[in-house]
């Protein structure tokens, strides 16, 4: 009897101790990237601005570093408005959605890509990756954009709106977005389907102006 | 025969069971860190 009392006792805080997680995992890290956004913003309006060279493209010079604050995304559609940070790593993303880096100092495969980094307003794919679930899921509701859906980005060096074109379901190891497609427009990606990893959402979205 | 227990014992004996449940916490969230995808 005493040992199926202590058993009973374990189990119970056992089952108490997932029951934090599951609130720490949906709720405590929101505050931790709540924090984080306040910090961040202060700290991109304080950014001095970005002179575009004579082609009208971002400084090759112009490398933030790992979570840096690299521009400020809005999306109205689902009410989203965050500052984007530079790579895509766990402790980045923990700020905020982070946008995928070119491979440099501080940035290793495979959380980086070969081809050259892109911008907002360049011609070619800014890829930005969020949470779904954890710290502040910012792309929760991603699933929600429709064709038309305006995503607009601001930089140092000018704002730039961008329209949904289309979504996409795909493997959770797929590559093919981090791919340069020479158009200018923005990828956002997250895990899919909610409360999940199986596969991965991508939002495409090309700029108009 | 539980009942003859003094307040200071179950007290303690709670803090015991309490401690277990964050220790759980403290684990999964460590496990969580490494085994769900950077962007879950």
């Amino acid at each position: 009897m005493r040992y199926v009392r202590f058993l009973g006792k374990l189990l119970i805080s056992l089952g108490v101790g997932v029951l934090l997680f599951v609130v720490w995992t949906l709720w405590g890290t929101g505050l931790y990237t709540a924090r984080a956004q306040d910090e961040l913003e202060v700290t991109f309006a304080d950014q001095p601005p970005v002179v575009l060279d004579e082609k009208g493209q971002v400084p090759e010079n112009f490398t933030p570093g790992p979570g840096d604050p690299a521009f400020r995304l809005r999306i109205p559609a689902i009410d989203l408005r965050q500052v984007v940070v530079e790579g895509v790593g766990t402790d980045e993303l923990h700020k905020g959605p982070g946008h995928y880096p070119s491979c440099r100092p501080g940035f290793a495969r495979p959380l980086c890509t070969e081809f050259e980094e892109m911008w907002p307003g360049e011609d070619g794919r800014v890829i930005v990756s969020g949470h779904r679930t954890t710290y502040g899921a910012p792309f929760f509701h991603l699933d929600r954009l429709q064709a038309g859906d305006k995503i607009i980005t601001t930089t140092t060096w000018g704002e730039y709106t961008y329209e949904v074109t289309r979504k996409e379901i795909v493997p959770p190891d797929s590559l093919a977005i981090a791919i340069q497609s020479g158009t200018p427009e923005i990828v956002l990606t997250t895990c899919n389907p909610k409360f999940s990893a199986a596969e991965r959402l991508i939002v495409y979205a090309e700029l108009v102006g | 025969m539980a009942n003859n227990r003094s307040w200071k014992s179950r007290l303690l004996e709670l803090a015991l069971w309490a401690a277990v449940a964050v220790a759980t916490a403290i684990v999964l969230v460590l496990l969580s860190e490494s085994l769900l995808p950077a962007n879950f």
